[in-house]
């Protein structure tokens, strides 16, 4: 990818973390109290409620998706400016996408599992 | 050979970690820079945390309902720590100050809030850092002490907000 498709993709996604990760706080700060929230369930805002709502847990894996891009390539920008070369920019770049996707395995892993824990 | 690339990179770590001499710009740079690194550290450790929901890392199938729930609540105790809390708190001030100032960021790329060129006169402020620009950066930095003090309380208890 362009470094500049990259960068456009870094404000678009920076831009999505504001809706995403307003409602992931919302839901965990302001729609109950933060005691309630981090309850397993039996509440209409415990972690597996918030999970078992296809909207809410939707919402978490495109909070996911847009976190691991925006920081890992936050990163990867950061890293880039601190030493410059050839192996080491190839090196920095697959370093960092291993470590994006597998935290997007992972946590949508968490998400599909929860989310059928839910029903059960 | 590898003298010369810790030697580039102590210098470029002093420059971003020492803000000191170059007005906001320098602050806003540093502090976004230090921010966004904490946050995706957070990240990494939110997602692991959170997997403990259904049982942790080597559950990879739908486990027993009370087996995940004993495992979250054994979380949950591990997590009750003031430090950690105090982290949250720093985090919460991070967070807010990294996205309000990202949308500075974002408007000036795009020369929406970008002051003009001017001659550099003294005492050469930038005039590229606007009015508007400022105002966002204090902006940012208001609201992420609010968002702190708001963190403090929950996690605290110290304002009965």
């Amino acid at each position: 990818m362009k470094e500049k498709t990259v960068m456009l993709l870094h404000y678009i996604t920076g831009l999505g973390i504001i809706v995403a990760g307003g409602i992931h706080l919302a839901t965990v700060f302001l729609l109950s109290p933060y005691h309630l929230s981090m309850e397993f369930d039996n509440n209409p805002f415990a972690v597996l409620s918030v999970y078992r709502n296809i909207l809410l847990a939707g919402t978490l894996e495109v909070l996911l998706v847009l976190v691991a891009f925006h920081g890992f390539n936050g990163l990867r920008v950061v890293l880039q400016e601190l030493y410059q070369g050839k192996t080491y920019t190839k090196a920095v770049n697959i370093i960092v996408s291993v470590v994006a996707v597998a935290l997007v395995v992972y946590g949508t892993r968490t998400i599909l599992i929860a989310h059928q824990l839910g029903q059960g | 050979m590898a003298g010369v690339g810790v030697s580039v990179v102590v210098n470029a770590l002093k420059t971003w970690l020492i803000p000191l001499r170059y007005g906001v710009e320098r602050w806003s740079y540093t502090l976004q820079r230090v921010s966004g690194v904490a946050i995706t550290l957070y990240f990494v450790a939110h997602v692991v945390e959170t997997g403990n929901v259904v049982g942790g890392a080597g559950v990879w199938s739908v486990p027993p309902y009370e087996f995940a729930e004993m495992v979250w609540n054994e979380t949950k105790t591990f997590l009750a720590n003031p430090l950690f809390d105090a982290g949250l708190a720093l985090l919460a001030f991070m967070i807010f100050f990294h996205t309000v100032n990202g949308v500075r960021l974002v408007l000036a790329h795009f020369g929406i809030i970008l002051g003009k060129p001017t001659r550099p006169e003294y005492p050469y402020r930038a005039a590229s850092m606007s009015k508007a620009q400022r105002g966002v950066f204090w902006l940012s930095v208001l609201l992420a002490v609010a968002a702190m003090v708001y963190a403090l309380d929950v996690f605290f208890k110290v304002l009965q907000l």
